[in-house]
């Protein structure tokens, strides 16, 4: 059964959000997309936002298989992630691709992904991100409105160097 | 005892009816209209914007006539009341489409 679109942005609280004109360090909303796909007229589009040497650094989108890098020489607390709402009818795969440059050897790190859906559905798993490149395929269940929410943080050990993270789809 | 005069002109009147009722049976057989004052089927009558035949016997051809929103209905234009919107949808293989709908405040 077709699912009427909802968005074009949204948050956990309204499913019919427009697009926001300026953004805030911690943004409450993301972009709604069409499973993988481009909507008629708007692109798929995932939000990203990092916070690396202190510094936090957001309001941006990303599209399908773009990659957003950080640099970092510090921070424990470091992390880059992605948040999107999504619709589709039947469930389907997405890759969370990872990689990392370090500057001075390799300390671990946390690489964690949650989905929820208004249906009750939800996934949370959390990783050993370990160096160089990686790739993780998420299997999202079929929703009026979900949420996938995926990141890399620095674990025990602070990493100085550089992370790429994207998202992709499996079959393109 | 009729007179000669009076049988030719019986002859005449006979003569007529029966090309009247010959008339009156190819305009029926061509879909003439038929005449409740004198029982005969009128000829078909052509009307020249359209060269078709009107549905109601009167002066105004309505086969030819474009819908209009008076008309109501599908593929009518939009019905009084109603505001025609362009959403968007998932179809059933998660592929994005859009699609025209009819809404209604109420």
């Amino acid at each position: 059964m077709a699912i009427r679109r909802a968005g074009p942005w949204a948050s956990s609280t309204d499913s019919y959000l427009d697009a926001p004109d300026s953004f805030v360090e911690n943004p409450s909303q993301a972009p709604v997309n069409c499973a993988l796909v481009n909507w008629v007229g708007d692109d798929w589009k995932t939000l990203w936002r990092k916070y690396a040497d202190n510094t936090y650094d957001s309001g941006e989108t990303a599209a399908i298989g773009e990659e957003v890098t950080m640099s970092t020489t510090s921070g424990q607390s470091d992390f880059i992630e992605m948040v999107f709402y999504y619709q589709a009818v039947n469930s389907f795969d997405i890759d969370l691709n990872t990689s990392s440059d370090p500057d001075d050897g390799f300390s671990t790190g946390d690489k964690t992904w949650q989905y929820s859906t208004i249906e009750s559905g939800a996934g949370d798993f959390n990783l050993e991100f370990t160096d160089g490149d990686e790739t993780e395929t998420i299997t999202l269940p079929a929703s009026t409105l979900g949420s996938l929410s995926v990141s890399i943080r620095n674990g025990s050990f602070a990493f100085k160097g550089d992370i790429a993270i994207s998202l992709s789809d499996p079959d393109a | 005892m009729p007179t000669q005069a009076d049988l030719d002109w019986n002859n005449v009147v006979s003569k007529n009816s029966q090309k009247t009722r010959r008339e009156s049976n190819v305009n029926k057989k061509e879909g003439g209209i038929y005449d409740l004052s004198t029982g005969y089927y009128k000829p078909k009558k052509e009307f020249p914007q359209t060269g078709k035949r009107p549905i109601q016997d009167s002066d105004e051809d309505f086969v030819g006539r474009e819908r209009t929103d008076e008309d109501g209905g599908s593929g009518g234009g939009v019905p009084a009341g109603y505001e025609e919107v362009l959403r968007d949808y998932v179809d059933d293989d998660n592929t994005a489409q859009q699609e025209y709908y009819l809404t209604k405040a109420v």
